[in-house]
C-alpha cells in the first residue's frame, strides 16, 4: 500500500512475461461499489473475453484500463510499467503524461464507434498518427490507408461516418484504433448497436485481428465468438470475478449458478 | 426623395460602416465567447465563477450602457493615465470604443450559445480522442471546437444579425454608421420620415442578405458533414 | 476627475427611483400588448389564408429587422412630420408623449417576437389532440380557447423570463426619445453634474441586478415548465 502510494509515476514490476495485468482493481461511483478487487491477466498473444450481464462493471473494467474512468483503488500495469490508482491525490502534469503514454499503447473500440463526425474515415484514422504520434502526414496517410484497407474499407477513405453503415463504421473505428500500432485493443461490446446482419462483418474483422496474435481484451455478448477465439474467457457478476478459464469449460460447463443462469439467457 | 437623393453616397459609407463594425466584432467575440464557455464548464472553480460572472453581468446589462460606459470610462482612463506625461488625449475613438463594447457585450451571449451546446456535446467523441493519446488541448482544437462551432452555426448567425441592429447604438457615441449618417441626412434635409424609412428599408436588406448568406453556409456546412 | 459628488444628490436618487418605476412600467406595458399583438399575429399565422399568412410574416420580418433605435426615430421624429395625421386620435394617444411613444413602439417590437414565439408554441401542440377536440363535437373557436391556446401557452411560459429580461434591456434604448426611465433619468442628471460615468454604473448595477431578480423568479416559478436549453432573447 506506502509503496503505491509513494510511486507517483510508472516503475519496473517484475514480471515481464506478463503484458497487461490489471490488479485488484476497485471503482465507486459515490456509494456504490462497482468493482470489487477485480485481477486480469493477459500475456502477449492472449484474447481475454469479458461476459456478465447488464450493469455487472464491464464496461467500467475495461475503462478502468485506459484510464478513461479513473480507478478508486489497484493498479495497472502495461509492460512492466505500473500505473497506479490515484486515489485522493491530484492528478499532476507528470501523471497526465504519463496517461497519455499509456493509451498510446492501448487502442479502444467503442460500443457506438465515437468516429468524428467532421472527419471523414481516411481523417479519423489519420488523427492519432498525427496528433498523438506526431508522425509525418504522408507516412499518417498511408498508413491509414493500409489500414482501411485491412478492415475492407479501401474504398471508402474518403467517405464521412454519416456516409456510412454502422459495420463500416465500426470497422473505421478499429482501423483507427490499430493505427496507433498498439500493443494491446480493448473492446467494449463492438457489435451492440449494429443490426443483426451488420454484426458478421465486424466479428470477422476482430477475427483476423485475432489469428494475427494480437493481445485483445473484449467485453461482448457474442458467446460463439467468444468461445471461438478467446484464451480465457471472465464471468463478471456484480463486480467480481465469479469464473474464469478456458472458454469451453466457462461457457459449456459453468459452475456457479450465477453464470448458469446467465448463459441460459443466451441460448435460444 | 429628391431632396435626399444626394446623400445617397454618404448613407452608402454609412451602410458599409455598418456592416464593417459587425463583422470586425462578431469574430472577436466568437473566439471571447468559446474561451468563456470552456472557462465555465471547466473545473477550476475560479475559472468557472469569472466565466459565470462575466456572462450574468451582461446578461443584465443594456447594450447601451455598455456602449456609453466603455466610450466615456476609456476616455476617462486614458486622460488619467495620460496626465503624469502632461500628453494631450484627443479622447477614444468612438468607432474602437464601439467596437470594443460590442465585443464584449456579444462575447458573453456567444458564450452561452456554446456553453448549451457543450452542455450536450457527446462525450464519446471526446473519449475517442483521450484513447488514442490526444491531450487535452488537442481534442478541443481538433475535435470539440469544430464540431461546436458547426452546431452554433444557427445560433451564432442569429447573434450576427442581433448584432447589426445593436450596431445602432454605435450612433449614439458619434459612430458614423447607418444609423448615425441617417440622422445627419434627416437633420439637414429636415425629412426626417422620408430618412429614418429609407434607412429601415436599408437595415432590412442588410439582415435580408446576411440571412441569405447565412442560411447558404448552413447548408454548404450540413452537406460537408 | 472621478468624483460620485451627484450620489450625495437626492435628485439623483429620485431620478433612479422614478426610473425604476417608468422602466417597470415600459416593460409590463409593452410585454401585454406585445402578446396581445403578437397572438393575433401568430394565429394569423396559423390559421389564416396565404394573403393574411404572408401579411404577418411581412409584419415579422419588418419589426425584427428594422432596429428598435430606428423605429423610435421613425415614430418619435419622422411621424410628427405627417401633417394629415395631426389631430387624429393616433396622435394624440401616442405621438405627444415620449413614454407613450416608447410604449407604443416597444408593443410593436414585441409583438414581432413574441408572435413568433407564440406559433412556435401553437405548433408544439399534437394535432392528436386538437383532433380528439374536433372529435367530441368543440367548435372551431373552442378548441382555439379551451385547448389549442392554453396548451401552446403552457408550452412557451417558460421562455418568458427570457423575453421579459429581453424587454427590460431594449427599453434602455427609450432614453433617446428622453424617455426618463432608469437608464434616461439619472444620465440626463449625469449630464449637468458633468459626470456622466457614475449614472451610468449605478444604473447599469440596478439592471444586473432586476434581471437576475426576474431569472430567480423564472426559476422558481419555471421549475416544472421550464425546458432546457431556453435561449436567450434579444428585441432590439
Ligand atoms: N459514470 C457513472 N456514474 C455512476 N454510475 C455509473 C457510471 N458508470 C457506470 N455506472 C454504474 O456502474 C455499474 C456498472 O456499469 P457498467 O457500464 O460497467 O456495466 P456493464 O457491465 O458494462 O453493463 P452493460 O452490459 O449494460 O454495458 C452500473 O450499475 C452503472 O449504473
Ligand atoms: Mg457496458
Amino acid at each position: 500500500m506506502a509503496e503505491r502510494e509513494t510511486s507517483v509515476g510508472p516503475s519496473l514490476s517484475p514480471s515481464p512475461k506478463t503484458l497487461l495485468e490489471v490488479r485488484n482493481l476497485r471503482k465507486s461511483f459515490g456509494s456504490l461499489e462497482v468493482l470489487k478487487g477485480v485481477n486480469v491477466k493477459a500475456a502477449k498473444g492472449d484474447i481475454v473475453t469479458l461476459i456478465g450481464s447488464s450493469g455487472s462493471g464491464k464496461s467500467t473494467l475495461i475503462r478502468c484500463i485506459n484510464f478513461l474512468e479513473e480507478p478508486s483503488a489497484g493498479e495497472i500495469v502495461l509492460d512492466g510499467q505500473v500505473f497506479p490508482a490515484l486515489g485522493e491525490h491530484r492528478r499532476t502534469r507528470k501523471h497526465n503524461a504519463d496517461l497519455i503514454a499509456l493509451r498510446r499503447k492501448v487502442g479502444m473500440v467503442f460500443q457506438s464507434f465515437n468516429l468524428w463526425p467532421h472527419r471523414n474515415a481516411l481523417e479519423n484514422v489519420m488523427e492519432g498518427p498525427v496528433q498523438a504520434l506526431g508522425v509525418p502526414r504522408k507516412d499518417a496517410r498511408e498508413r491509414a490507408h493500409s489500414y482501411l484497407e485491412k478492415v475492407g474499407l479501401g474504398d471508402r477513405t474518403d467517405h464521412y461516418p454519416s456516409q456510412l453503415s454502422g459495420g463500416q463504421q465500426q470497422r473505421v473505428a478499429i482501423a483507427r484504433a490499430l493505427a496507433m500500432e498498439p500493443e494491446i485493443l480493448l473492446f467494449d461490446e463492438p457489435t451492440s448497436a449494429l443490426d443483426p446482419e451488420l454484426v458478421g462483418e465486424v466479428l470477422r474483422v476482430m477475427q483476423g485481428l485475432a489469428s494475427e496474435g494480437r493481445t485483445m481484451i473484449i467485453v461482448t455478448h457474442e458467446m460463439q465468438f467468444a468461445l471461438e477465439v478467446s484464451s480465457e474467457v471472465v464471468f463478471l457478476s456484480k463486480g467480481n470475478i465469479e469464473e474464469r478459464g478456458a472458454p469451453s469449460d466457462i461457457l459449456r460447463s459453468p459452475k456457479s449458478e450465477a453464470l448458469a443462469s446467465f448463459l441460459q439467457r443466451y441460448r435460444s | 426623395m429628391e431632396v435626399v437623393a444626394p446623400y445617397f453616397s454618404f448613407w452608402l459609407k454609412g451602410a458599409a460602416l455598418t456592416l464593417g463594425l459587425s463583422a470586425a466584432s462578431f469574430p472577436i467575440s466568437a473566439f471571447l465567447g468559446l474561451i468563456v464557455a470552456f472557462a465555465a464548464v471547466s473545473p477550476s472553480r475560479p475559472a468557472a465563477l469569472a466565466a459565470a460572472m462575466y456572462i450574468n453581468l451582461f446578461r443584465g446589462l443594456p447594450e447601451i450602457i455598455v456602449i456609453f460606459l466603455i466610450f466615456y470610462g476609456s476616455n476617462i482612463v486614458l486622460t488619467m493615465l495620460a496626465q503624469p506625461f502632461g500628453i494631450q488625449i484627443g479622447g477614444t475613438n468612438p468607432a474602437i470604443a464601439a467596437l470594443i463594447a460590442l465585443s464584449i457585450q456579444f462575447g458573453s451571449y456567444a458564450a452561452v450559445i456554446f456553453k448549451d451546446w457543450m452542455g450536450v456535446f457527446p462525450r464519446g467523441y471526446t473519449e475517442a480522442g483521450l484513447a488514442i493519446g490526444m491531450t487535452r488541448l488537442q481534442i478541443r482544437r481538433r475535435i470539440v471546437v469544430p464540431l461546436l462551432l458547426r452546431s452554433a452555426t444557427p445560433a451564432l448567425g442569429n447573434l450576427f444579425l442581433v448584432m447589426l441592429k445593436i450596431s445602432a447604438l454605435a450612433s449614439l457615441i458619434g459612430v458614423e454608421e447607418l444609423s448615425r449618417t441617417t440622422s445627419i441626412i434627416a437633420g439637414s434635409t429636415r425629412e426626417p420620415l422620408v430618412c429614418y424609412l429609407i434607412a429601415a428599408g436599408m437595415y432590412l436588406v442588410i439582415s435580408a442578405v446576411s440571412g441569405f448568406v447565412q442560411h447558404r453556409f448552413e447548408v454548404a456546412m450540413e452537406r460537408s458533414i | 476627475m472621478l468624483n460620485f459628488a451627484i450620489l450625495e444628490t437626492s435628485a439623483f436618487w429620485w431620478a433612479v427611483l422614478n426610473g425604476l418605476g417608468v422602466t417597470a412600467a415600459l416593460t409590463v406595458l409593452s410585454m401585454i400588448f406585445g402578446f396581445i399583438t403578437g397572438g393575433i399575429l401568430a394565429s394569423m399565422n396559423f390559421y389564416g389564408g396565404p394573403g393574411v399568412r404572408m401579411g404577418a410574416k411581412i409584419y415579422i420580418f419588418v419589426f425584427r429587422g428594422v432596429p428598435l433605435l430606428i423605429l423610435l426615430y421613425l415614430f418619435y421624429y419622422g411621424l410628427p412630420r405627417v401633417t394629415w395625421l395631426r389631430g387624429s386620435y393616433f396622435w394624440d394617444l401616442i405621438l405627444t408623449s415620449p413614454f407613450r411613444t416608447a410604449v407604443f413602439v416597444l408593443t410593436i417590437n414585441n409583438a414581432a417576437y413574441l408572435g413568433e414565439m407564440i406559433r412556435g408554441g401553437l405548433r408544439m401542440v399534437p394535432a392528436g389532440l386538437l383532433e380528439a377536440a374536433a372529435a367530441v363535437g368543440m367548435t372551431k373557436t373552442r378548441i382555439f380557447f379551451r385547448v389549442h391556446a392554453p396548451l401552446a401557452l403552457r408550452s412557451i411560459l417558460g421562455n418568458l423570463g427570457s423575453e421579459t429580461i429581453a424587454v427590460v434591456k431594449a427599453s434602455a434604448i427609450t432614453s433617446v426619445i428622453t424617455v426618463r426611465d432608469l437608464m434616461g433619468g439619472p444620465t440626463v442628471l449625469g449630464k449637468v453634474y458633468l459626470d456622466p460615468l457614475t449614472p451610468l454604473l449605478v444604473v447599469g448595477l440596478i439592471y444586473v441586478v432586476i434581471v437576475q431578480l426576474i431569472d430567480l423568479v423564472t426559476r422558481m416559478v419555471g421549475r416544472r415548465l421550464s425546458h432546457p436549453g431556453t435561449v436567450q432573447a434579444h428585441h432590439v
